[in-house]
């Protein structure tokens, strides 16, 4: 997300169809799951579907946007 | 024992993916045809015994037969198909249906993404004395279908 804050991102264990976009996940892509309530997610977990993605390069926070200034040169 | 929950095919909805992307194509379908995917089987009788050996092989490509309400314009989902088909050795048209309807947790139905061809495609046509709905219907044919879950 935009604003820094954690993601609730997980591993798909069997195939699913996200109904955010309508694609089709296979097993191990990492997919965001914010779209579901608590407890649809924990059912889904239960159930086999995904497990969390926690610690993986692909769940940490998207960087924050840069504010825009070049970064300095080297050597100049 | 309590009876089953039966369902009928009210809620159930249709995709279609013609490139890389999955459309919802509900709006203008009407009829998904429940495909039968087989598996042949071979048998041969020996004197000692009354009944068969049975032998299994691989399984059959599958035929799934669709069926739309036809209407004007580039924007119906015929058009894409039958663009599919007519360009040169046929291209893919993909087909997903869920059953229950696509929402959360209900189990979804799709052709191959890499492997599914049109390979019959009828036109809409229409008798001067009905007032029958213009349809048309394709068929395609794919490897397997795989079962996946909205979520």
């Amino acid at each position: 997300m935009k604003d820094g804050s954690k993601t609730l991102r997980y591993r798909v264990l069997r195939t699913v169809v996200l109904t955010t976009d309508r694609q089709i996940y296979l097993p191990g892509s990492i997919v965001d799951l914010s779209h579901l309530p608590p407890e649809s997610r924990r059912w889904f977990v239960q159930n086999g579907f995904y497990e969390t993605a926690d610690g993986e390069p692909e769940n940490e926070p998207d960087p924050l946007p840069t504010t825009g200034r070049a970064k300095p040169c080297k050597n100049c | 024992m309590a009876l089953p929950l039966g369902m009928s095919s009210c809620a159930m909805c249709i995709d279609l993916m013609t490139a890389t992307t999955w459309v919802s194509v509900s709006d203008n379908m009407s009829v998904v045809n429940p495909p039968t995917q087989t598996r042949p089987t071979g048998e041969a009788y020996v004197f000692g015994e009354d009944t068969a050996v049975i032998g299994v092989g691989k399984r059959q490509p599958v035929d799934v037969t669709v069926r739309g309400v036809w209407a004007e314009g580039t924007a119906d989902p015929f058009y894409s198909v039958y663009a599919e088909f007519t360009s040169p050795c046929g291209d893919m048209v993909a087909v997903r249906w869920g059953p229950g309807g696509c929402t959360t947790t209900n189990d979804v139905f799709y052709t191959s993404t890499t492997k599914s061809e049109v390979i019959s495609l009828t036109f809409p046509g229409g008798d001067a004395s009905s007032a029958d709905i213009i349809m048309y219907e394709f068929v395609v044919r794919t490897p397997d279908i795989t079962r996946a879950t909205w979520s």
